[in-house]
């Protein structure tokens, strides 16, 4: 007996038959078809035995009471302090993200740190380039006391190999405003390891520590300049500066920590406009001199 | 003899047989009505009380196979309308939003007291049943018997899955139409048929075994 036998033949016993439902019990006249619609009679005969209920005597007055009896249900009574304290609460959270002091009461521990110069800076501007002549020799003094040790751990890691952990950030999430709070705590072992191999870098430190605040200065007047030479001069003598972070396309020295100076290497040269007309072309002149030739000022 | 004898309720408020339950008939609709008592105008929800309690009642009498009991189910199951009346939506029936209200209720019930559900449906397969529900008979053993019979078909309901037991319920006890079925179900009249197929064979194939234990056939 097929699945269709058996839904024609409860239908037929629920006397539901649909058209084609006789034809098919019909068919299958067998004696267990027989007794499964007997069953399926009983069962129905069953079923309308419970229609056989005593009456409801429930009243319309039974109800009323009820519903006077439990009321309506309470509607949420919001506190009033509830509102007050979410505005409150938003208010103190704006007035932290907006507060403009924030970012400088986190300076001086920032000079404090001898690595917190993690941030970017932009391409040296002539002014602070020509510092370098002033801390240059100090810095060459100081590179063959640690040298030797600066060969091994004492040497920072590559400017490049720092980069991606400060700089790269997903673009949707904000920067995080207290990196630099935290980066002393996570650098405090780098200084403390330096200190050991090389007894000449509390110096050095200061000169790290001069550059970092030269650093901030820089970069928050848009310069960001002068670092190069100073921050290899904290890489050669201690590593206990902050030049690992500054990435200097101009800062270009050894793995041991000898600086290059770069200006010396191959002259930078300047372009002066002197004023007047050329007259073949009609265009305003300009002349290409070395960068040592010329006196910047104002 | 002792007792009552069981009443036919009306006919079913679905099959159209009786002009008591015609609820769409002129302003006095159920959703007309609804909108009345919404308003505050509580005579109007006394109407649809009046109106579906027998609905509700016979429903709850499956579940609580006692009077007091289903009474008291109706009751509950009309102060959560009246609560409830502002949640009420038109896309469906005031019958078939009653109906869930009541097996919602019913199942919430049946979860919070298991034991004292047992003890009820233990008191009604006892002797008290055929003082209450008889068969028009004079035969105290025959009235006794299709008590049992009938304790023993509503137990095997009671076991079967929710939408078997409404399927059930609905179609051969509460004689509902399949559209009417079909619109608590939430599916076609021609699943609504399936349904009720299914729920037949596995209701027979779970009071077989009940019968043939107690000595009873089908």
């Amino acid at each position: 007996m097929t699945n269709k036998d058996f839904d024609a033949l409860i239908r037929s016993a629920f006397q539901e038959e649909e058209a084609g439902d006789r034809e098919l019990v019909a068919g299958e006249a067998s004696e267990a078809m027989k007794k499964e619609a007997q069953a399926y009679a009983t069962l129905r005969e069953d079923l309308h035995a419970l229609r056989d209920i005593p009456e409801c005597q429930m009243s319309t007055e039974r109800l009323r009471e009820a519903i006077l009896a439990r009321g309506m249900k309470p509607k949420r009574v919001i506190p009033w302090w509830q509102p007050a304290f979410a505005m409150a609460a938003c208010a103190a959270v704006a007035a932290l993200a907006l507060a403009p002091g924030m970012k400088s009461a986190g300076m001086p521990e920032k000079t404090e740190s001898p690595l917190v110069a993690t941030h970017t800076v932009a391409e040296p501007t002539q002014p602070l380039a020509l510092e370098e002549s002033s801390i240059a020799p100090m810095t060459s003094q100081m590179a063959p006391q640690g040298s030797s040790a600066n060969t091994g751990a004492a040497v920072a890691p590559p400017l490049t190999e720092r980069r991606p952990e400060t700089r790269v950030r997903p673009s949707n999430r904000r920067p995080n405003r207290f990196a630099r709070l935290e980066s002393p705590a996570r650098d405090s072992a780098r200084p403390a390891s330096l200190d050991s191999i090389n007894p000449g870098s509390a110096a050095a430190a200061l000169v790290g520590a001069a550059a970092d605040s030269a650093a901030f200065r820089s970069e928050d007047a848009g310069t960001g300049a002068a670092m190069p030479t100073t921050f290899g001069a904290a890489d050669a003598g201690t590593g206990s500066g902050g030049g690992a972070g500054f990435a200097m396309p101009g800062n270009q020295m050894s793995r041991a920590g000898a600086p290059q100076n770069k200006s010396g290497a191959e002259p930078v040269t300047v372009i002066v406009i002197p004023g007047g007309v050329d007259p073949a072309t009609g265009a305003p002149v300009a002349q290409e001199v070395d960068k040592r030739e010329v006196v910047f000022g104002g | 003899m002792i007792g009552r004898i069981a009443l036919r309720l009306e006919p079913s408020p679905f099959g159209g047989k009786s002009r008591e339950f015609d609820t769409t008939f002129g302003a006095d609709t159920d959703d007309a009505l609804v909108n009345r008592a919404r308003s505050g105008d509580f005579s109007a929800f006394e109407i649809l009380f009046e109106r579906h309690r027998n609905l509700v009642y016979r429903y709850a009498y499956q579940m609580a196979p006692r009077r007091d009991d289903a009474e008291d189910i109706v009751q509950e199951v009309f102060i959560r309308a009246y609560q409830n009346l502002h949640r009420y939506r038109d896309e469906a029936k005031f019958t078939t939003w009653l109906l869930r209200i009541t097996a919602n209720y019913g199942t919430d019930r049946a979860r919070m007291s298991t034991r004292r559900q047992n003890l009820e449906q233990q008191e009604a397969a006892g002797a008290l049943t055929w003082m209450t529900v008889g068969s028009g008979e004079d035969d105290p053993i025959e009235n006794l018997e299709q008590a049992r019979r009938k304790a023993m078909v509503r137990e095997a309901i009671q076991n079967l899955p929710e939408n078997h037991r409404n399927a059930i319920l609905f179609r051969d006890i509460q004689e509902m139409e399949y559209d009417q079925i079909a619109e608590y179900f939430g599916c076609t009249v021609g699943g609504a048929k399936l349904r009720v197929l299914r729920a037949r064979r596995a209701l027979k194939d779970r009071l077989m075994p009940l019968l043939s234990e107690s000595g009873g056939e089908f």
